[in-house]
């Protein structure tokens, strides 16, 4: 299943967020959507997923869920959105109780090996680190087998080292069954290591810059590699003007 | 020249102190017979401890301590199970429809200041002079502090964990029993704290006004005679029914919230 941004222009009283923004996004890849702050890039996520409606334009799915799909468009937030109530077990469980499914068990322990998390089956959030806690959230997402996922800056909230290992984790599960991904994030390594295709926004009203297509395949995009260097110090090339005149509008909002 | 960096972070971090609530009481009892013994403080002035305790243990042995407790008990069990049942599901709803808290939360406001003991010769007219009345006062002042409490809580429920539930499709009705009921637990309870506690006082307001057994009509009875001792007695049982509530509430609090960091 493809999505598709037709001409979406959004808007928040009088300010315009995002403006006739059009965007394919493919199945079976990561597209990432890289932007200064407040160009709308949680914006058009949110919108993505009909967490919001756009003011004008449309969000089409194209094409139908893949078969066994139980929630075609799913949400990895960058604060985890875990149920501190609730086990590692039971924060997968819970997205899966309303389907009533016989094999829910045989789900969960199939998407806790994926993620490495067998052994913490029973344990309270609040006794995990914040890698841990992403890693369920990922858990999750992948229990419902979503037709896109949709991360919002999953990453942010890690410290660097912890970022590395879960970037790991997520070339690891795509490369093993590949899945379709918006990734939005500020952090242009983290968009070079993980997109497909990336999405240059302005600042805003965030349109779309530039789409840069990243060919290297996942696998290969070792820390440190220099095409990929390249292609990041491309995209801080098109985001360092962008960035700087969205930091000067911020201070006299 | 070198002088140690002077210590500043101490102090504004809870702990607990084990023994030292009882230690005060226990302090305060002591003092209390050692003034009364000594004919330091008259007995007109505060009954002996000791003839406080030996009064007690006389109403155990007769019997009449049960007769005593038991239907206030019960009325209190009744009356705050009712109230408190209403008023979280009353809390609950203003906390989740806007039409509800519009047009309710005035009410509630409304309502809070009211003396609910001066309502008492009404409820007598509605519900009865037996229990009724009785149970429908508790009831009634259980209900706005737990309302109150209810849908303050519902409200500081994390909102980005009712959008996940959302974004993953869950039913309106597993969002509230999964996410917004468990989310708001922590400030129910202790909401309930004092509710409960209200609940108490007008046990003891209600059966003051026509009761024949009770804690409250004992207390009136040792009231009106002047009978220091049985007063006090009284006075200790109804202490001691509100230490309970609030441990059994804390006891509640660490079994159902043991996931708080």
């Amino acid at each position: 299943m493809d999505l598709k941004l037709d001409a979406v222009t959004h808007r928040y009283g009088e300010t315009d967020v995002l403006r006739g923004v059009s965007l394919d996004i493919p199945s079976g890849r990561i597209t990432c959507i890289v932007g200064p702050s407040g160009c709308g890039k949680s914006t058009l996520l949110r919108l993505l997923g009909g967490l919001e409606q756009p003011t004008e334009g449309a969000v089409l799915q194209v094409g139908a869920p893949p078969e066994g799909c139980l929630n075609a468009l799913t949400y990895i937030f960058q604060d985890f959105a875990l149920l501190p109530w609730r086990t590692v077990e039971g924060n997968v469980a819970l997205v899966l109780e309303d389907h009533g499914l016989s094999n829910q068990a045989a789900i969960i322990a199939d998407v806790l090996a994926r993620t490495r998390l067998t052994d913490f089956a029973g344990t309270l959030p609040k006794q995990l680190s914040g890698g841990m806690k992403q890693r369920v959230a990922i858990a999750r997402a992948l229990a419902v087998n979503p037709a896109v996922m949709l991360m919002d800056e999953p990453l942010s909230a890690l410290d660097s080292q912890t970022r590395e290992l879960l970037m790991d984790d997520l070339v690891g599960l795509w490369t093993r069954t590949p899945f379709s991904a918006v990734y939005v994030t500020h952090n242009l390594a983290e968009a070079v290591r993980l997109g497909h295709r990336i999405v240059v926004l302005s600042r805003r009203p965030g349109e779309v810059r530039e789409i840069v297509e990243i060919e290297t395949p996942l696998e290969h995009r070792a820390y440190g590699n220099a095409a990929l260097e390249a292609q990041q110090q491309h995209l801080w090339g098109l985001m360092r003007n962008e960035a700087a005149a969205a930091d000067a509008e911020l201070l006299n909002v | 020249m070198s002088n140690r960096v002077p210590f500043r972070g101490g102090g504004f971090a809870p702990m607990r102190v084990r023994g030292l609530g009882i230690a005060v009481f226990v302090l305060l009892i002591a003092f209390a017979e050692w003034g009364t013994q000594s004919g330091w403080i008259s007995a007109l002035t505060l009954p002996k401890p000791s003839d406080v305790l030996a009064t007690f243990v006389e109403l155990w042995k007769s019997g009449l301590l049960f007769k005593h407790l038991l239907p206030s008990l019960s009325r209190l069990a009744l009356g705050a199970t009712m109230g408190a049942i209403v008023g979280i599901s009353v809390g609950v709803m203003i906390g989740l429809f806007a039409y509800v808290r519009a047009g309710l939360v005035p009410l509630v406001a409304a309502i809070f200041p009211i003396p609910k003991i001066a309502l008492l010769p009404l409820f007598v007219i509605w519900f009865g002079i037996d229990e009724g009345s009785k149970y429908a006062l508790i009831a009634f002042g259980t209900f706005t502090p737990t309302v109150v409490a209810t849908y303050a809580a519902v409200d500081n429920v994390d909102r980005t964990l009712i959008r996940m539930g959302q974004s993953f499709g869950l039913s309106w009705w597993s969002i509230v029993r999964k996410i917004v009921l468990p989310g708001a637990m922590p400030g129910i309870l202790s909401g309930l704290r004092i509710s409960l506690t209200i609940a108490i006082i007008l046990l003891v307001a209600a059966e003051m006004l026509g009761a024949e057994y009770g804690v409250g009509a004992y207390i009136l009875e040792a009231g009106s005679l002047y009978d220091l001792e049985r007063l006090f007695a009284g006075v200790v049982i109804l202490s001691v029914l509100g230490v309970t509530v609030s441990s059994i509430i804390g006891m509640l609090e660490r079994r159902v919230l043991r996931w708080r960091v």
